[in-house]
């Protein structure tokens, strides 16, 4: 398929997506009063559902999926590996233990932007973690080593901070949090989040044809004239800033990284560099859909969008791993 | 003007001396084959030649000191064929080809190329004899056939001079022929072309000249019908040649 056309019809289904997300809930509005509504012809009521829960909500599930869907194109560009995400190098579970450590010191009560600014910070750390180890020195393999350390490093902090929590409540919000959830979202929330998604995604740009030249190795993409050290820094920073503002936004959402590159990438004939912008808007359609079917779902305790992620994406990449005999060769 | 200077080029792997003060030179117009033992250094000594790993002496690529080059720079003044040739993704022939303008066109897929990019391509396509791949996935290719589009991608490019570690390996004897033959052929056109191989009777039909490597030194340099002699053959190879032109254990 030509490139043009698959985002033409990856931004159409985007479209319809949120449409879709905005229209159904709660309360029942129909597609007349929520267009109505979305283009201020409505009623208060249904402005302020519309404009102030459920548009917020919707954008937040679907930015956050972009975000992560762009991240793990382009981690999996970087590391030529189909398994790679921000899960797999310890971007998320920093993340999230930055945003644990906001709830455990009360510092998210304290201020609304105590949260996401650790959340940014944990993925930041690990960047720089990765950075130093990584540099020049640490192959692909290497790589997602270091970020399985990392990754267990932050989930045993994460442990520890829960297993000395001064109280039962204080652990409900920890693990409330860390199930991941994009309800009762806000445009503060996302007003935070937007400029590191934005800066996080013009990296990702810059870096995109150097991962091309990756397809053929580090050696060869060197000789080719590209500069590694340098793709590997906008590739690894860029993921962080869009990974650390998505975790801040939703809590930890896993797998969905890994799954829509894995679907989009028959679509641009394999193409490291053209899979990335394709990826993120069918992460964004598939964790909004995700979220619209669980708000729907009739169930007393609303399931959690980090569970339902995990839910659907765990036996996704099981199956991915399992199909793709040739990783690491 | 040599395409290529080495002046006592010295190269470490791991703690093992891979490369000892080594000098030679690439001139335009000349095929110049690299032969040797296992283990010999000639990836490294490509390697260093490219700067893709630390070496000390001097190394002057197109009249330039290599430390001073920027990698893009670096690229168009030589281009490299490595013998590690795995694609990571099952890519396009056109778009692992248009990879060999990297340096020139920025890192676009095959579609994307500017029209002089694009006719470097097909050019390159139809010398290493891969035209009909362009638009094929290449895990749907055999291991020749991907050898051919790698050849196609190191012809693509504009530099001066091309590095080939191994350019034969994978192919069939007919396709062995045509890719020195394509190689050859660039030096006819007034490229310099440095090729490292392992079969010494291709080496001394397809080359100008042989330079010959033993640990890491350079022990012969000369025309490539006269340096193989008797001597070189069983200290640097252990073998020895029959009357009808081939080789038996020395």
């Amino acid at each position: 398929m030509k490139p043009v056309r698959l985002l033409i019809a990856l931004g159409i289904a985007s479209l319809v997506t949120l449409v879709l997300s905005v229209a159904n809930g709660t309360a029942d509005l129909g597609l007349e009063q929520t267009l109505a509504g979305l283009f201020g012809a409505g009623d208060a009521t249904t402005a302020v559902i519309i404009w102030e829960i459920r548009l917020p909500r919707a954008l937040a599930a679907f930015l956050t999926g972009a975000a992560l869907g762009a991240s793990g194109a382009a981690l999996q560009g970087l590391l030529r590996n189909p398994l790679a995400d921000p899960g797999v190098l310890g971007v998320s579970a920093s993340a999230s233990l930055g945003a644990v450590i906001a709830l455990y010191f009360g510092l998210a009560s304290l201020s609304a932007f105590a949260l996401p600014a650790l959340a940014l910070i944990g993925a930041l750390a690990a960047t720089a973690v990765l950075a130093v180890l990584g540099a020049g020195r640490l192959g692909p393999v290497g790589l997602i080593l270091a970020g399985v350390g990392l990754s267990s490093f932050a989930g045993a902090l994460t442990a520890l901070t829960i297993n000395l929590a001064p109280n039962p409540f204080a652990i409900a919000d920890l693990i409330t949090w860390m199930l991941g959830s994009v309800a009762n979202r806000s445009w503060v929330d996302l007003g935070f989040a937007a400029p590191f998604w934005v800066a996080g995604a013009v990296l990702l740009a810059l870096a995109a044809p150097g991962l091309r030249s990756l397809s053929l190795g580090e050696e060869t993409a060197a000789s080719l004239g590209a500069d590694v050290g340098r793709i590997r820094l906008l590739t690894v920073l860029g993921t962080a800033l869009l990974t650390g503002a998505a975790v801040a936004v939703a809590g930890v959402i896993g797998f969905v990284g890994i799954v829509a590159p894995h679907l989009i990438r028959p679509f641009v004939n394999h193409d490291p560099a053209r899979l990335i912008w394709p990826s993120a808007l069918l992460a964004g359609v598939l964790l909004s859909l995700a979220d619209l079917v669980l708000r729907l779902a009739p169930l007393d305790q609303e399931l959690r969008l980090g569970v339902m992620a995990a839910l659907i994406g765990a036996p996704a990449f099981i199956w991915i791993a399992a199909r793709n005999r040739g990783i690491g060769q | 003007m040599s395409a290529l200077v080495l002046e006592s080029v010295s190269a470490q792997l791991g703690r093992q001396q891979a490369l000892s003060g080594v000098s030679l030179s690439v001139k335009p117009g000349e095929v110049l084959a690299l032969v040797g033992p296992n283990g010999a250094g000639k990836t490294t000594l490509m390697r260093a030649a490219l700067g893709l790993i630390p070496a000390t002496g001097t190394i002057t690529l197109g009249g330039a000191d290599l430390t001073a080059l920027a990698p893009a720079e670096r690229a168009r003044l030589a281009s490299y064929l490595a013998q590690e040739r795995s694609v990571a993704w099952s890519l396009l022939g056109g778009d692992l080809v248009a990879l060999g303008r990297y340096a020139w066109g920025g890192g676009r897929a095959y579609d994307q190329l500017e029209a002089g990019d694009r006719d470097a391509v097909d050019a390159a396509l139809e010398k290493a004899n891969a035209t009909a791949f362009r638009d094929r996935p290449v895990r749907d290719l055999s291991g020749g056939e991907q050898a051919r589009l790698h050849l196609a991608r190191l012809l693509a490019s504009s530099a001066p001079l091309l590095i080939a570690d191994e350019p034969a390996a994978a192919l069939d004897p007919r396709h062995q022929l045509d890719a020195l033959a394509a190689l050859k052929a660039e030096a006819g056109d007034g490229k310099a072309v440095l090729v490292a191989l392992h079969d010494l009777t291709l080496a001394e039909r397809m080359s100008d000249r042989i330079a010959v490597l033993d640990e890491g030194k350079l022990v012969a340099v000369g025309n490539a019908r006269s340096v193989l002699d008797d001597a070189t053959l069983s200290t640097v190879f252990r073998i020895k040649r029959r009357t009808d032109g081939g080789f038996d254990p020395a």
